[in-house]
C-alpha cells in the first residue's frame, strides 16, 4: 500500500504530465468557446423550460403561442412606427437592427412551438422500421429478431411513457457539441495522457538508474504491479480533473439545468432514441462512465506493452502503432468494406469513439451514438457495454500473460 | 567532420528509423491521401484519357482542367481584350452545336421534354426540376450536365456552354474594372481551380516528414542528455564544440528526411502530367469563386506568382520551417533526461507545422477562404522562425562556453 501511496505522489508530481493536462483542458475550452454563438439560444430555451416546465403538453404549446403573438405584435408596433407600413413576416422585422435579440428568440420559439405541435399531433414519428442491423457483428446475426423486437418494445415504451413529450436541445446542435465535440476530445486526450502516465511511470526506474532493483528482486517486480494500481488511481483523478472541468465550464457556459432532467429522448426524436429509458443526466454519467472504462482499457493496454518492452519510447511508439492498427481494421474501405466485414469487426475500443471512411476520406465520431438505436449502429441493446467487457477481459488476461513473463524477464 | 559523421550514426538508429518511416507512411498516405487517391489523381489530371480512361468521380474535375487546356491551347496563358470576339464565336457555334445534339439526342426524345426544357435538363441538371423524370434518365442528365458524357455531334462535353458562359461574363466585368482596357491588356489568366485546389492534399508528404523527424530527433536529443557529456562539454573545447555538432547533425538529418519527402512530392507532380500550367499565373484560379469573401484579400494570397513558382516556394517554405522546427525539438529535448517529458514538452512544435500548413497552404489555396493579412505573411512567419532558431542555438551555446562544472 505504502508502495502505491508513493508511486501516485510519484505521478502527481510530473510537470509534463499537468502539462498534457493543461493543456487538455486549454483544448477543451477552446471547443466551448467555438460555439459560443448558441449561448443566447440555450439560456432563451431554459428560461423557456423553467417558466412553463418541460413537458410539453396543450397548455404550454397555448402559453408558448401566446408570448410569441404578444412579443411579435409589439415588434409589429415598432416596425411600423419606424417604416410606416405593417411587416409581412419575421425576416422584414428581422432587417431592424436593434431588436436582433428579440427576432432571434421569436424565432426559436416559433420552431418550438413547431416541433411541440408535430410531436404533439404525432406527425413526428420514430421509423422504427428504418433502423437496420448492422451487420458487421456475425455472432449476433442470428438474434436479429429478438434484437428488433426490443427495438420495437422501445419504440412503444417511448410512446407511453411519452419520452418525447419534452422540451429539449434539438433545435441547436448542443448535442453535437457536448458529445461529438467536447467529450470525444476528453476521451482522446486521455486515453494519450493515460499512455504517458503508464509510459512514464515505467520509466521512472530507469532515469534514476534503480532498474537493476526491479529486474532482481521479487518486491522490485511487484513494484510494477503496485505502480499500475498507482496509475489507474491517477488516471481516474485526472479523468475527473480534466472531464469535471471541462464540463463545468460547458453547463455554465451553456445553461441547461432545467433540462438536465428531461429524458434523453427527447431531443432526439424522431431520428433515433436511446436504448433504454435515460433522462439526460444519466445519458451523460453513462457515457462518461464507458469513456472512463475505454481509458482505463487502454491505460492497462500500456502497462501491457510496458512489461513487454523495456524501451519506453518504443513501448510508446508500439502503443500508437496498435492504435493505428485498431483505426485502420475498424475503418470503411468502400468496396473493399464488403469484404472486411465479419472478418475485423467494427468492435474494437478505438472504432467504439471513432471511424475512418477511406473511400470518402472523412472520420465519423461514435461516442455521439453510444446506447442510441440509430440508423447503421448496432442493434444490440448492450453492444457499447459487450465491447468494453470484451476488450477490458481480454487486455487484462494479455496483460496476466505477459506479467508472467515478465516475472522471469532479465535486463 | 569525424564528430559530425557519429553524431548523425548516432540519430540514424534502425529501430526509430523505422518509427519514423511507419509515421511518416501512415500521416502521408494512408490517413488523408492514400496511395489509390493518388492514382486516381493522376488520372484526373491526364484529360487527353477522356472519357473512357477516367473514373466517374472525376470526370467532372477533369472537365473543368479540359476547359482550361483547351483555353491554354487556342488562347495562350492569358487571355487579352481582343481575344472575347474569338470567344465568343466559339461559344456561339458550340451552342448551335449543342441545340442540334439536343435535339437529336434520343434519350431527350424519349422523356418527351420541350426544346428548352431538354437544354436545361442536360446543361444545368437539378433533380428537383423535373421529379417525375425516371432514376436512369435523372442520371443521364447528372452525367451530362457535369461532363461525365458528352452528346453526339459536340466537340466537347455541355459542361463547356457553362464554362464559356460564367468565362465570358467574367472577361467582361474585367472589362468594365478596367476603362481604358486596349486590345492587348491582359484579362484572365488561364489556371484550372481544380489543379490549385488539389495541391494541398500533396504537400502533406512533406509536412507527414517534418512529423517523423521529430520522432528520430526527440529521442537521441534525450539520449545526448542521458549520456552524462556534461562534464565534457564544460571542461573542454571539442566538448564545447560537440554540441553545435550535434545541431548540426540534426540539421542534416531533417535535411534529408524532409528533402527525400520534398524529391517525392515532385516526382508526385510530375506524374500528374501538368507541365504545361508551370509557366501560367495562378490568379483566375483563386479568383474564381470570391462568394462571401473580399476579393482584395484574395488577391493578396500568392498573387502573381506562376504555377511552378508557386510550388516552388511552397515547397521551400515546408522544408524550411521544418528544419527550423526539427532544430528548435533537439534544443528543447536536450534539456530532458525523461522522453516522455520531452514529447509532451515540445507540443507545441507538433502543433506549429499543422497550423502552418493549414495557414499558408490548405486555406490560402482555397480560393473561398483568402484568409492571409499580406502575401508577405508566410516570409514574414519564415524569417521570424529562424531568427528564433538562431537566437536559441546562440543563447544556449553561449551558456555551455560560459558554464562551469
Amino acid at each position: 500500500m505504502k508502495l502505491i501511496q508513493m508511486e501516485i505522489r510519484k505521478v502527481l508530481q510530473s510537470i509534463s504530465i499537468w502539462f498534457l493536462i493543461i493543456a487538455a483542458i486549454v483544448v477543451n475550452i477552446g471547443i466551448i468557446f467555438a460555439n459560443h454563438s448558441y449561448r443566447n439560444d440555450v439560456t432563451y430555451i431554459n428560461e423557456i423550460s423553467g417558466q412553463m416546465g418541460t413537458k410539453i403538453t396543450a397548455q404550454s404549446v397555448d402559453q408558448m403561442q401566446r408570448i410569441y403573438d404578444s412579443v411579435y405584435q409589439k415588434l409589429s408596433i415598432q416596425y411600423e412606427m419606424a417604416m410606416g407600413f405593417p411587416p409581412d413576416q419575421l425576416e422584414d422585422i428581422a432587417k431592424m437592427a436593434s431588436a436582433e435579440d428579440t427576432i432571434r428568440q421569436l424565432d426559436i420559439l416559433d420552431r418550438l412551438i413547431y416541433s411541440a405541435k408535430e410531436v404533439m399531433d404525432g406527425t413526428a414519428i420514430f421509423q422504427k422500421n428504418r433502423i437496420t442491423c448492422a451487420e458487421d457483428i456475425p455472432i449476433l446475426r442470428n438474434t436479429t429478431v429478438w434484437q428488433t423486437e426490443r427495438l420495437y418494445r422501445r419504440a412503444a415504451e417511448i410512446n407511453e411513457k411519452e419520452e418525447a413529450q419534452y422540451l429539449s436541445l434539438k433545435l441547436t446542435p448542443m448535442r453535437e457539441v457536448l458529445y461529438a465535440k467536447l467529450l470525444f476530445a476528453i476521451y482522446m486526450e486521455m486515453i494519450i495522457i493515460s499512455a504517458f502516465i503508464v509510459f512514464g511511470s515505467l520509466e521512472n526506474e530507469f532515469i534514476h538508474d534503480t532498474q537493476a532493483v526491479v529486474y532482481t528482486c521479487k518486491k522490485g517486480r511487484a513494484l510494477q504491479k503496485s505502480k499500475m494500481y498507482a496509475c489507474i488511481v491517477t488516471i481516474t483523478c485526472y479523468f475527473l480533473l480534466v472531464a469535471g472541468v471541462s464540463l463545468i465550464i460547458y453547463y455554465f457556459t451553456f445553461p441547461q439545468w432545467s433540462l438536465m432532467d428531461t429524458p434523453a429522448s427527447a431531443g432526439l426524436y424522431p431520428d433515433m432514441i436511446t436504448k433504454y429509458s435515460l433522462s439526460c443526466k444519466e445519458y451523460l454519467f453513462l457515457n462518461l462512465g464507458t469513456g472512463y472504462l475505454l481509458t482505463i482499457s487502454f491505460a492497462l493496454l500500456a502497462g501491457a506493452l510496458g512489461l513487454l518492452i523495456t524501451n519506453v519510447y518504443i513501448g510508446m511508439m508500439t502503443f500508437g502503432g496498435c492504435l493505428a492498427l485498431m483505426l485502420l481494421a475498424g475503418g470503411e474501405y468502400g468496396n473493399l468494406g464488403s469484404a472486411l466485414k465479419g472478418l475485423v469487426p467494427l468492435s474494437n475500443p478505438l472504432t467504439l469513439l471513432m471511424q475512418i471512411n477511406f473511400s470518402d476520406k472523412s472520420f465519423s465520431v461514435n461516442c455521439s451514438s453510444w446506447f442510441l438505436y440509430k440508423e447503421g449502429f448496432p442493434l444490440f441493446p448492450f453492444f457499447e457495454l459487450a465491447v468494453i467487457v470484451f476488450w477490458f477481459a481480454a487486455i487484462i488476461l494479455f496483460y496476466q500473460c505477459l506479467w508472467k513473463a515478465f516475472k522471469r524477464k532479465d535486463l | 567532420m569525424r564528430i559530425l559523421f557519429n553524431e548523425l550514426k548516432k540519430i540514424c538508429l534502425p529501430q526509430y528509423m523505422i518509427i519514423a518511416l511507419i509515421i511518416f507512411l501512415f500521416i502521408g498516405f494512408v490517413f488523408p491521401f492514400s496511395l489509390a487517391d493518388h492514382v486516381a489523381m493522376m488520372q484526373k489530371m491526364h484529360t487527353s484519357d477522356y472519357p473512357d480512361q477516367i473514373p466517374l468521380d472525376f470526370k467532372q474535375y477533369s472537365v473543368e482542367l479540359m476547359f482550361q487546356d483547351m483555353l491554354l491551347e487556342r488562347y495562350g496563358s492569358t487571355i487579352e481584350a481582343g481575344e472575347i470576339p474569338a470567344i465568343q464565336q466559339q461559344f456561339s457555334s458550340f451552342s448551335e452545336q449543342a441545340v442540334s445534339a439536343v435535339e437529336k439526342d434520343e434519350v431527350l426524345k424519349r422523356i418527351g421534354l420541350r426544346m428548352d426544357e431538354a437544354f436545361h435538363f442536360v446543361s444545368i441538371y437539378s433533380p428537383d426540376d423535373e421529379p417525375y423524370i425516371s432514376e436512369e434518365d435523372q442520371q443521364y442528365g447528372w452525367e451530362c450536365s457535369n461532363g461525365v458524357k458528352k452528346l453526339e455531334g459536340t466537340d466537347y462535353p455541355l459542361y463547356f456552354a457553362r464554362a464559356f458562359s460564367t468565362l465570358l461574363n467574367t472577361l467582361e466585368n474585367r472589362v468594365k474594372e478596367i476603362p481604358n482596357a486596349g486590345s492587348s491588356t491582359v484579362l484572365y489568366d488561364t489556371m484550372s481551380t481544380t489543379l490549385i485546389r488539389s495541391l494541398p492534399d500533396h504537400f502533406i508528404i512533406q509536412l507527414a516528414a517534418i512529423l517523423s523527424v521529430f520522432f528520430i530527433v526527440i529521442p537521441y536529443a534525450v539520449g545526448e542528455k542521458r549520456s552524462n557529456i556534461r562534464p565534457l562539454e564544460c571542461s573542454a573545447k571539442i566538448g564545447r564544440r560537440s554540441y553545435l555538432y550535434k545541431l548540426a547533425a540534426v540539421v542534416i538529418t531533417a535535411i534529408l528526411f524532409i528533402g527525400a519527402a520534398t524529391i517525392l512530392s515532385i516526382v508526385m507532380l510530375k506524374g500528374w502530367d501538368v507541365q504545361r500550367y508551370y509557366n501560367c499565373i495562378i490568379d483566375s484560379a483563386m479568383l474564381s469563386e470570391k462568394s462571401g469573401v473580399d476579393s482584395g484579400i484574395l488577391q493578396k494570397c500568392y498573387s502573381g506568382l506562376n504555377f511552378s513558382a508557386l510550388y516552388g516556394t511552397l515547397l521551400l517554405f515546408q522544408l524550411g520551417c521544418g528544419i527550423c522546427i526539427s532544430t528548435l525539438t533537439a534544443i528543447v529535448s536536450m534539456h530532458f533526461r525523461n522522453v516522455l517529458s520531452a514529447l509532451s514538452a515540445n507540443l507545441p512544435f507538433f502543433i506549429l507545422p499543422i497550423l502552418l500548413f493549414y495557414r499558408y497552404i490548405s486555406y490560402a489555396l482555397d480560393p473561398s477562404k483568402g484568409i492571409l493579412l499580406s502575401k508577405w505573411e508566410p516570409v514574414i512567419v519564415f524569417i521570424f522562425l529562424c531568427v528564433c532558431t538562431m537566437f536559441s542555438i546562440a543563447v544556449v551555446y553561449l551558456r555551455i562556453k560560459k558554464s562551469d562544472i
